[in-house]
């Protein structure tokens, strides 16, 4: 699947994000095939619709508009270049990951309380990490199973490393030096991602 | 002037730790400066009690190894300013400090603070050795069973070989409807084999694994008769003269009522 174009949401609407130097007719037409895909999911509401990424002219900005009022039932209630100043991530942080070629540390079966990783590279923890257990890694950190431990990714200072799990559930989460804690009542029961932005820790569900 | 007082048992499952987190947090209501230091390295529960497992960055052994200052590694309460912890590492052992380092970072904990409460671990080896080192005072709690008062004996006579005289005695987990059947050991039995003055008797109470649980010390509970106790008990730590609360009454109303026709 291309991804020249990518739906993003935030609190003020859906932010869609095309890739630069792309000639207009293939945004066009994966636009088109996207919502088609995502008919279902925009279904009748409405909302606010801004473009990033590639310099749009004005007409070539109303045609996409047309396309997607064509194709769903979406209601656009306002369209901008952008709502805020703030950064959007610049693609999904996954796909970043491939830039890293750092070595990768597999980890078969839950590490219990005391048992700790420490690890230039990535790790990948096939199992639960309980409380009182650590892993402190340079790159990535993905917990095939419930964390409930305290993770450190990019412990030497790569601000772009992230934490995946399962279930994240009442634990530590720390990416270079920045730390959030998960709240006992606060579990998500959903496979979620841990990610820094505008120097802040961002956990988004992962599906 | 500012004391550090080492809460030691010498059998495990007696409630040295929910002692410890009981009588500081009670300590701090009152106004006291606080830390309770986890000396139970590689079993640490401490923080669990308190409720501040997730808040820990650094621990212990990284203030005795350098890696952070002392003050980096206290954990404020979630309730309490005036009340810290310094967590014990998990992912090391005992062995990991040294009785004259804990000597030193005692030393330093009482510039800051009131009182310094170390929850001490089951056992008469390393971990106990380390705890103790830097203490002026005692706690010894104990459960009125044979094997619990045995091994406070054993710690009794082991604390005065380290030169700390006249430790306290808690009795915890006391049942009164048990003893007056003759079922458990009564405080005077128990004050009888140990010879030490008393500070407080904690009736064994729900509401302690409850609190535990949530991470909130029983003694914020102003209901739980077993939070009652240690909240006195904390008084007497200060000096003052409280009586002790009485075991048989059960404060319902239902029970006062059933007292006066008997």
């Amino acid at each position: 699947m291309k991804n020249n174009v990518i739906f993003k949401a935030n609190q003020n609407g859906i932010v869609i994000v095309l890739a630069d130097n792309i000639p207009f007719e293939t945004l066009k037409n994966e636009l088109k095939e996207k919502l088609k895909d995502a008919k279902n999911f925009f279904d009748n509401s409405k909302t606010n619709i801004s473009f990033k990424g590639a310099n749009l002219k004005e007409n070539e900005e109303l045609e996409l508009i047309d396309i997607i009022s064509n194709t769903t039932n979406l209601n656009i209630s306002f369209v901008g270049k952008e709502f805020l100043k703030q950064k959007e991530v610049k693609v999904p942080i996954i796909e970043q990951a491939k830039e890293v070629t750092s070595d990768t540390l597999v980890h078969r079966g839950s590490l219990r309380s005391g048992q700790y990783i420490n690890h230039k590279g990535n790790v990948v923890l096939i199992g639960s990490l309980n409380p009182g257990a650590k892993i402190t890694a340079s790159g990535h950190i993905i917990v095939l199973g419930s964390l409930k431990g305290v993770v450190h990714a990019g412990c030497d200072g790569d601000t772009s490393s992230f934490i995946a799990s399962l279930n994240l559930m009442s634990s530590q989460l720390r990416i270079f030096n920045f730390i959030t804690c998960i709240p006992k009542n606060s579990t998500q029961l959903y496979p979620s991602l841990a990610y820094i932005q505008d120097n802040q820790i961002y956990i988004e569900p992962l599906v | 002037m500012n004391e550090v007082i080492v809460i030691t048992s010498g059998k495990g499952g007696v409630g040295k730790t929910t002692t410890s987190a009981n009588i500081g947090t009670s300590l701090a209501m009152d106004g006291h400066s606080v830390v309770l230091v986890d000396a139970d390295i590689g079993l640490r529960n401490l923080d669990v009690i308190m409720g501040l497992e997730n808040r820990i960055v650094y621990d212990i052994i990284d203030v005795i190894e350098g890696n952070c200052r002392l003050k980096q590694a206290l954990i404020k309460d979630k309730q309490y300013p005036n009340l810290f912890l310094l967590p014990a590492a998990q992912t090391r052992d005992k062995d990991a400090i040294s009785p004259d380092q804990m000597q030193k970072l005692c030393n330093s904990l009482r510039n800051d603070f009131e009182y310094i409460i170390i929850d001490c671990p089951a056992g008469i080896e390393q971990g106990f050795k380390n705890a103790i080192a830097g203490a002026d005072k005692a706690i010894v709690v104990t459960t009125p069973e044979v094997s619990a008062v045995r091994d406070a004996d054993r710690i009794i006579g082991l604390l005065e070989a380290h030169d700390l005289r006249n430790p306290k005695l808690i009795l915890n987990r006391v049942r009164v409807d048990m003893v007056k059947r003759g079922d458990m050991m009564s405080i005077e039995d128990v004050t009888e084999i140990l010879a030490i003055d008393i500070i407080g008797v904690v009736p064994d109470d729900e509401s302690i694994v409850i609190s535990s649980n949530c991470g909130e010390p029983a003694v914020k509970d102003e209901k739980s008769r077993a939070g009652q106790a240690f909240r006195n008990i904390s008084k007497r730590i200060c000096g003052e003269d409280i009586s002790f609360i009485n075991l048989e009454e059960n404060a319902t109303f239902f029970n006062k009522i059933k007292k006066m026709f008997k």
